[in-house]
């Protein structure tokens, strides 16, 4: 196993998007709540105009599709949307984890 | 009257005390139960130097109670194979309370020497740990030094830290990342390969590591999955620890494991060990509001100062400025929130406006930057704000900014005040201070090891000297990963020179279950009912008394208002049947919570200064000279209330041996 790790961390390829998959499959089944990104939407949020951002880092997925890359930082599978320290803090959607 | 210390262990602190005795020195408070002496003083020498030089002239010669014997010289004693004699007492080479990522860490090394039991209170990964989802930090760049991550972590902690403390831990985390990799914890990278290191306030660097938002859940998981995979490990769940197993030899304290409550059996378990790491994280439930899960009540804390462990600054208690407010939201949880919902500080960086119940906006008149002031200046005002107006909550207001710009940036809030009926795009969020982290704790030298010999200890139920008076962003679990680790060496050793006496098991009285056939039902949901009420109120004094911003006569009234409330508590008890050694999760719990909220509070009194987190409106200074940690002896068992005495006594009949 640990031998798996290396080599994806050298050539990321298909197996990294199963790789980001696999901790948050195992974070459902023990039964804990979901993980912010995993909330299903809220009903405002069909009203809202996509985060200008938010689309262009969209579009630099990688192939597979799964698994998202941030075009500034170059960061694969982290957060989506506003880095999340830019405030010193850890956030993900609003919610402080760290700090 | 002296408290009890053990020459040879802590007799170096004990002269300092004295000799700086005019320095600030505060005397025992009398009050019921209240017997604990805390000192600071100017440690003379470093901290770990000091620790490891007392420990080390304390461990000499043999243990000859017949239950250990300490031979340096002759072949390693063998290891326990796990055994039971009956299914009440078990024997273990190593016993770990606590499955954090202090605890799984150690056992993860430990179990190449010996045999070892992980007693974890609820379901292992309900810890501190899982809920830790920013990153862990480590010089992992290039372009970093450890030199950096020292001064970021000495600046933060107000320049109370202890220089080598910090130094070891900063060199030693980028190894202890590396092995984490290996061991199966996956962390976000870039496209090179390389660990994607992210910056947090408070660092000069980008050095947090981070999988995803679930950092803290992502190592706990690999852990936990190698742990399950061991053989050499036995990981006994909803097992809550009541209180260690120590006795005198000599001069010095020893710990030879620890008795544990089966909470589905609702039975004694008695684990013996030749080696015992106490891992078993913080107290943030000595608040209302706080972002510990719920088993965080100071259990470690508790047992280890009932053991005569010392321990140290527990007066930097790391509060969050901005947590969801329950209480003002238009529709109530039906349950209570068992961890707050911190509100990130990128709502006020983004425009937030804070303002008080009578929607005066505050800020400006505690700082010129106003909402863009210091976390650490917030939360003093929201804390000053919240006991002048006696009000329970304040109001952080995104309204007045674009609905889209706050629905994309902040969903999570949006969604979660929504569903309690409440639009933060239309009406301000409220929101009070919430605990967060323990910066102090059991006092422990450079590898873990503590005043009591076989006691060892790691993560947040440890001072090391890490954090001094405020914790770095980040630096939590990589205390945890370097102390755990450090700890094993010293361990193991001790474990390979100790054999035990199998038949020692009985030296202490044994813990009692209260049930409804010993005291009677009604009596049994009294107790329960009133012991409920009585944390709830507990916390109440903690948070009006005892919170962010401080004053002597408030510590003073928290002091004797917690002595009333654990007396009413207590004689309750004991005058409808409780005994001594009576146990209950819920009384063992409340007993924890007293002694801790008492730690904090009589640590609180002792620093005559503002530091960090600890904050005094008649001492508003930093003052050079007590740059020093606080550091509470252990109490007098004959005037200890309930809370502050060990449970189990030493049977009569085992003395008559020495």
């Amino acid at each position: 196993m640990a031998t798996n790790k290396i080599v994806r961390l050298i050539a990321p390829s298909g197996s990294v998007s199963s790789r980001f998959l696999e901790p948050v499959s195992r974070f459902f089944s023990s039964g804990t709540p979901p993980p912010p990104q995993a909330q299903s939407p809220t009903p405002n949020q069909d009203n809202v105009k996509p985060d200008q951002n938010l689309q262009e880092k969209e579009e630099e997925e990688e192939e597979g599709g799964e698994e998202f890359m941030n075009k500034d930082t170059g960061e694969i599978g982290g957060p989506r949307g506003p880095e999340p320290t830019r405030y010193g803090d850890w956030e993900q959607r609003g919610r402080c984890s760290d700090f | 009257m002296a408290a009890y210390v053990s020459v040879g262990n802590i007799h170096a602190f004990y002269l300092a005390g004295q000799v700086h005795r005019e320095q600030s020195y505060r005397q025992d408070s009398w009050s019921s139960g209240f017997s604990s002496r805390t000192i600071p003083f100017k440690v003379p020498f470093s901290w770990s130097s000091g620790v490891s030089k007392a420990l080390k002239s304390g461990r000499c010669g043999c243990y000859s109670r017949g239950v250990y014997t300490n031979s340096e010289s002759s072949k390693p004693c063998a290891s326990i194979k796990a055994i039971s004699a009956s299914s009440s007492t078990k024997y273990y080479d190593f016993t770990v309370i606590g499955s954090g990522v202090a605890g799984l860490r150690y056992v993860l090394e430990v179990a190449k020497q010996g045999t070892v039991a992980v007693i974890t209170k609820d379901e292992p990964h309900e810890s501190n740990t899982n809920y830790a989802q920013g990153g862990v930090s480590a010089v992992l760049c290039p372009l970093d030094s450890v030199e950096s991550h020292m001064q970021d972590t000495m600046v933060a902690g107000a320049h109370l830290c202890d220089e080598e403390t910090v130094r070891v831990v900063c060199t030693e985390g980028p190894e202890r990342i590396r092995e984490l990799i290996a061991m199966g914890a996956s962390f976000d990278h870039g496209e090179d390969g390389n660990l994607h290191l992210a910056r947090e306030g408070g660092h000069s660097h980008r050095r947090i590591v981070h999988a995803a938002d679930m950092t803290g859940r992502e190592i706990e998981r690999a852990l936990l999955e190698a742990v399950l995979n061991d053989p050499n490990i036995s990981v006994f769940k909803h097992h809550f620890a009541i209180d260690l197993l120590t006795s005198q030899d000599g001069l010095s304290t020893v710990c030879y494991g620890v008795d544990t409550l089966n909470i589905k059996t609702n039975e004694v378990v008695r684990f013996i060990s030749k080696v015992t790491l106490l891992a078993s994280g913080g107290a943030g439930h000595i608040y209302p509001s706080t972002t510990n899960p719920l088993v965080a009540t100071g259990d470690g804390m508790a047992m280890a100062h009932r053991a005569q462990a010392v321990i140290s600054n527990m007066e930097f208690v790391q509060f969050h400025p901005t947590a969801l407010a329950d209480e003002g939201l238009p529709i109530k949880p039906q349950t209570a929130r068992e961890n707050a919902f911190l509100i990130t500080e990128a709502v006020r960086g983004d425009g937030g406006i804070l303002y008080n119940l009578g929607m005066e906006r505050f800020m400006p008149v505690y700082d010129e930057r106003a909402e863009l002031a210091p976390r650490d200046v917030v939360a003093r005002s929201i804390d000053d704000q919240l006991k002048k107006r006696k009000e329970k909550y304040v109001l952080l207001d995104i309204s007045h900014k674009p609905r889209e710009k706050i629905l994309a940036h902040f969903p999570n809030i949006a969604c979660e005040c929504l569903k309690h009926g409440l639009d933060i795009t239309r009406q301000p969020i409220p929101v009070v201070p919430a605990a967060h982290y323990m910066c102090g704790g059991v006092r422990a030298a450079l590898q873990g090891e503590t005043n009591v010999l076989g006691l060892f200890v790691a993560g947040e139920v440890a001072c090391t000297g890490l954090h001094g008076a405020n914790r770095l962003a980040s630096n939590s679990l990589l205390e945890a990963l370097v102390f755990a680790r450090r700890a094993v060496q010293p361990s193991t050793d001790l474990m390979k020179r100790t054999k035990l006496d199998l038949s020692a098991s009985e030296k202490w009285t044994r813990p009692v279950v209260a049930t409804a056939r010993s005291l009677g039902d009604e009596v049994l949901s009294k107790i329960i009912a009133l012991t409920r009420e009585v944390r709830r109120e507990l916390q109440e004094v903690m948070w009006k008394y005892v919170g962010i911003v401080r004053s002597t006569i408030r510590l003073n009234t928290a002091e004797r208002k917690i002595a009333e409330l654990e007396a009413k508590w207590e004689t309750f008890l004991f005058e409808h049947g409780w005994e001594q050694t009576v146990v209950a999760l819920e009384a063992c719990e409340m007993r924890n919570l007293f002694c801790c909220a008492k730690l904090v509070v009589s640590s609180a009194l002792a620093r005559h200064e503002s530091r960090g987190l600890h904050y005094m409106t008649d001492f508003p200074f930093v003052e050079e000279s007590k740059r020093i940690p606080t550091i509470i002896l252990p109490s007098s068992p004959t005037t200890a209330s309930w809370s502050s005495r060990r449970l189990q006594n030493i049977r009569s009949s085992s003395l008559v041996d020495c």
